[in-house]
């Protein structure tokens, strides 16, 4: 494809002037006329049976527009639950408001709508409901001993779903091995936290029979079809709206209940109804994840070659699976990411995912990366010092080397090409132009320990439909993309998946721009409204640089063959001998024919006398595009951290990332994402953890009491970039959005053990607090 | 609610960007809200209501602050300066920094950030990295990892050291 080079550039974002200014559009800075405001009534215990709700007082109170309960919702919207196609797998009924039974703080009871939140939440105030209270399920072990209480008692387990994974014979493996390493690793639960906090704008518009829904999503068009399906209406009569989002995450990739009572009750009431939900209640009901306990084993020669792999892992699901992705994407994740880029001949593991009464858990960032790969680097590391290797060392005996690919995981993952090893080689480069040794005295000498960690990965990117639809979600696989040529030469590109932050109508455009052969400044890039932008299925799973942007290249590639058929009868010559670039067609080295792009686009439009009539005129085309199964990208991370001993605390003063993610379509994007995700990575390590008291109340209810990571605990991030590009691909990219939050807590927590096993102490849980630290100092002596 | 007495809406006049604004606001109404929503000004974002996260710094009074720690009422006849105040005349080079290091991606924190940024540089303009991002954290930003923020304030420090001084003050 000819192009004018912008692909592998870091031009700057299109979307920056409109946020920078302060006119961005989000949920909650637009309004309709007559719209009424919505607060909650949500559950204060973590288990309980409705017994009875008087809201007589509220709707007394001036303002109030109206105050609803279930049966208030349920004949316009029934149950629902978010079950996937696994084999065995159970999930109970949800509804837009909790009908009889309550099964997590926060789960919403009432519905209130009034012309202020501030008389929307004192009206909520007045609402009484009466619960009795039952014993709550706080504990996944616990919750699959014979008798616990049961979180959805229809069920008649809390077992939500088992599966044994891997291949190869482990019994072989581990009854050879020269030694055996074990760790027993937990991770903690914790919350996206999109600065952003979620909320909808919904409407009804009872002429046309439409709904529209404003809401803050990463994935606009899988809501447009489930408010269809679950609200009995025609999916051309349902619109959803996304201007700008602010962060998502894969926490804005559900049917939440709360927004499903808004949709609802606009529709009920008539009247345009906004919800913005606040922080308090982003913190009890956003969804939640990272909630893994994990045993592992590692067999190994006495050289350090990997024999085999078991693991058992406990994924705590909370109290219902949302729709349509469901609570065991991070459980299986963890369970087959885990031998990540190195030969494991042999893997056995068995994933349990059990119902409690918590918040949902279900897919955030790098969804079930962060405990796969730090079980398999603290392996990793106990093999070296229990071999006697260095930690490097060990990792590059395993890794994967170029000729060991295409390479087939023992839980049947493809890496189809990578640089497994010479990531971990040039990262070792990167660190070995300081001197760590001299850290580590220096460190020494300020009462503090030096330790520096490894974490080798790879992420799965780009999913196809047999991740969902497949298992009867409607999540499509593909997207599509519409390429216009307006009669001016200027350039409309109608974007499927919008984005929350992640620049994609600036990569889309560059896409655009190299494959018609026009100038950047020339493309316009629109998205947010699902009546007017071709199907595109959202970003989760690091899937847009790969799918969006190959559909983009698909319509751009159309639109230029049909540009250049157009121009060959102008210019009497033969398209494949023409040449678009900047914005001006030509025969190849004859320069007098050169003519503007806008002059074949003004005959398309109003000169089609001038042309056969069999040729296709339209400068329009949408574009699709599915893609391989799936992509791997692969990198290594490198942490270097001091542990104060006098405190405990962990400060992370360096930090190294070697990524492939294939071709680089915008450097400076992708190098965001990257320091984001780390960023993220960094808080699961060492900050974020939500904490329930013995009876299931959210002790992590403010952003005071949730750490996230601030620009003072965050180094700089040196990246370095190896890329081979995807075979698979159109464009040979591989999808990066989520590899930093993959690595960095494996990097972070390889280096506080490696700074701690100078005196014979390790961690074995995120995050690592302070007290943490000074408990497993203490314990070592 | 307005049916207590005192409780009830007041006339709330400000200086906002310069110009004077006013508009009614219960006793329990944030500035933040009341830029919100009284005034339409809605660059101003609140991420937490918490006073944590920063997305709604405003400067009051030359001073940076958190406005949904304050209520409108409080604020009564001081100057307020939001994000829609930036730049009038095309991009503020805090804004166009931000936008050259691309020290941002949803956007959401961008406003409190910026707001931040003016008054660490009216406080200094030769802050070393490590003390940048001390001065820094108290705005959360969940997307970039900060490093791009800390490059494009520094980066617009560096351009008002070469003006000879602050590009723009803080009104």
């Amino acid at each position: 494809m000819t192009g004018t080079g912008y692909v592998g550039r870091a031009v700057r974002r299109t979307e920056d002037p409109k946020l920078l200014t302060g006119r961005g559009r989000f949920v909650d800075d637009v309004s309709e006329p007559r719209q009424a405001v919505v607060a909650f009534v949500r559950s204060p215990v973590a288990a309980g049976r409705i017994t009875g709700i008087d809201t007589s007082a509220a709707r007394a109170l001036p303002g109030v527009l109206a105050v609803l309960t279930a049966a208030d919702l349920a004949p316009l919207c029934p149950r629902w639950r978010g079950l996937l196609a696994w084999p065995g797998m159970v999930a109970g009924e949800q509804t837009a408001l909790a009908a009889d039974v309550v099964r997590h703080v926060g789960e919403p009871v009432v519905l209130v709508a009034a012309t202020s939140r501030a008389v929307a939440e004192d009206a909520a105030d007045l609402v009484v409901v009466d619960i009795d209270e039952t014993t709550p399920v706080l504990d996944p072990a616990a919750a699959l001993a014979p008798g616990s209480p049961l979180v959805h008692e229809d069920l008649g387990t809390n077992l939500c779903f088992a599966a044994p994974f891997g291949g190869g014979d482990v019994e072989e493996a581990f009854g050879r091995a020269d030694a055996v390493v074990d760790v027993t690793v937990r991770t903690s639960r914790h919350t996206a936290v999109a600065l952003e906090p979620r909320g909808v704008l919904a409407s009804f518009d009872p002429d046309e029979q439409t709904l529209t829904v404003r809401v803050s999503t990463q994935a606009p068009q899988m809501l447009q079809t489930l408010y269809a399906r679950l609200l009995g209406m025609p999916e051309n009569s349902v619109r959803v709206l996304t201007e700008h989002v602010g962060g998502a995450f894969g926490m804005k990739a559900f049917v939440y209940p709360d927004e499903m009572a808004v949709v609802t009750a606009a529709r009920l009431l008539g009247r345009p109804l906004k919800w913005t939900q606040d922080r308090y209640e982003a913190l009890q009901s956003d969804t939640q994840a990272r909630d893994e306990h994990v045993t592992a084993s590692l067999a190994l020669t006495a050289d350090g070659q990997v024999l085999g792999l078991r693991s058992q892992v406990l994924s705590d699901a909370g109290a219902y699976s949302m729709l349509p992705r469901g609570c065991v994407t991070e459980g299986v994740q963890v369970a087959t990411i885990m031998p990540g880029p190195y030969r494991v001949p042999a893997y056995a593991s068995h994933l349990q995912v059990a119902f409690t009464n918590k918040t949902p858990l279900a897919v955030y960032r790098a969804v079930g990366h962060p405990p796969a790969i730090l079980v398999m680097e603290l392996l990793m590391d106990e093999a070296a010092r229990r071999l006697g290797l260095g930690t490097d060392e060990v990792r590059r005996r395993n890794l994967l080397r170029p000729e060991d690919l295409p390479y087939t995981s023992a839980t049947g993952n493809v890496y189809d090409s990578g640089s497994h090893l010479e990531t971990l080689d040039r990262a070792v480069a990167m660190l070995g132009e300081d001197d760590v040794e001299a850290r580590r005295r220096d460190a020494e000498a300020r009462g503090c320990l030096l330790g520096v960690g490894f974490a080798c990965f790879v992420e799965l990117s780009a999913p196809g439909a047999m991740f969902y639809g497949a298992k009867g979600a409607p999540i499509t696989a593909h997207d599509q993309v519409e390429v216009t040529v307006q009669p001016d030469g200027s350039v409309t590109v109608l974007l499927g998946t919008p984005g929350q932050g992640q620049g994609l109508h600036t990569t889309a455009a560059q896409v655009v721009a190299d494959g018609l052969g026009v100038r950047l400044d020339d493309v316009r890039v629109l998205s947010g409204d699902t009546r007017l932008v071709p199907h595109g299925s959202g970003v989760w799973a690091s899937r847009s640089a790969v799918v969006s942007a190959g559909a983009a290249h698909a319509a751009a590639a159309e639109v230029r063959r049909r540009l250049l058929v157009l121009a060959g009868h102008l210019l009497e010559a033969d398209p494949d001998d023409l040449e678009v670039v900047d914005g001006v067609v030509g025969v190849r080295g004859v320069p007098s024919t050169r003519r503007p792009v806008a002059d074949v686009a003004a005959v398309a439009y109003w000169g089609t006398h001038r042309l056969p009539a069999d040729v296709e005129v339209g400068l329009g085309v949408v574009g699709s595009y599915s893609g391989p199964p799936y992509t791997f990208n692969n990198g290594t991370h490198v942490a270097v951290v001091e542990v104060e001993r006098a405190t405990g605390l962990v400060r992370v003063v360096d930090y190294l990332v070697v990524e492939d993610c294939g071709v680089l379509v915008n450097p400076a994007i992708v190098d965001g994402q990257i320091r984001g995700g780390v960023a993220q990575g960094l808080g699961g390590a060492l900050l974020e953890r939500l904490v329930l008291d013995p009876i299931g109340q959210p002790q992590t209810s403010t952003l005071l009491d949730y750490l996230l990571p601030t620009a003072a605990d965050l180094p700089d991030i040196r990246i370095e970039h190896i890329e081979t590009p995807a075979p698979t691909t159109t464009l040979g990219t591989k999808g990066v959005g989520e590899a930093g939050t993959a690595g960095a807590p494996a990097a972070i927590h390889c280096a506080v053990n490696d700074a701690l096993a100078g005196v014979g102490a390790r961690v074995s849980a995120q995050p690592i607090r302070p007290e943490d630290v000074l408990t497993a100092l203490a314990s070592a002596g | 609610m307005s049916g207590v007495p005192g409780t009830g809406p007041v006339p709330v006049r400000l200086e906002v960007n310069g110009r004077p604004e006013t508009g009614t606001a219960e006793p329990r109404t944030t500035l933040a809200d009341f830029l919100r929503e009284e005034l339409d000004l809605t660059g101003t974002h609140v991420g937490c209501a918490q006073g944590v996260c920063g997305a709604c710094t405003v400067v009051l009074d030359d001073v940076a602050v958190r406005s949904c720690l304050v209520l409108a009422v409080q604020a009564d006849g001081s100057r307020v300066q939001t994000v829609e105040g930036l730049g009038r005349d095309g991009m503020h080079p805090l804004q166009q920094a931000f936008w050259d290091a691309q020290a941002l991606q949803c956007g959401f924190c961008t406003p409190g950030f910026l707001m931040t940024a003016l008054v660490a540089l009216q406080e200094r303009d030769d802050w070393d990295r490590a003390g940048l991002r001390e001065r820094l954290s108290g705005n959360l930003c969940r997307c970039t990892g900060y490093q791009t923020i800390v490059d494009a304030v520094l980066a617009a420090a560096a351009a008002a050291r070469e003006d000879g001084g602050h590009a723009e003050g803080a009104r």
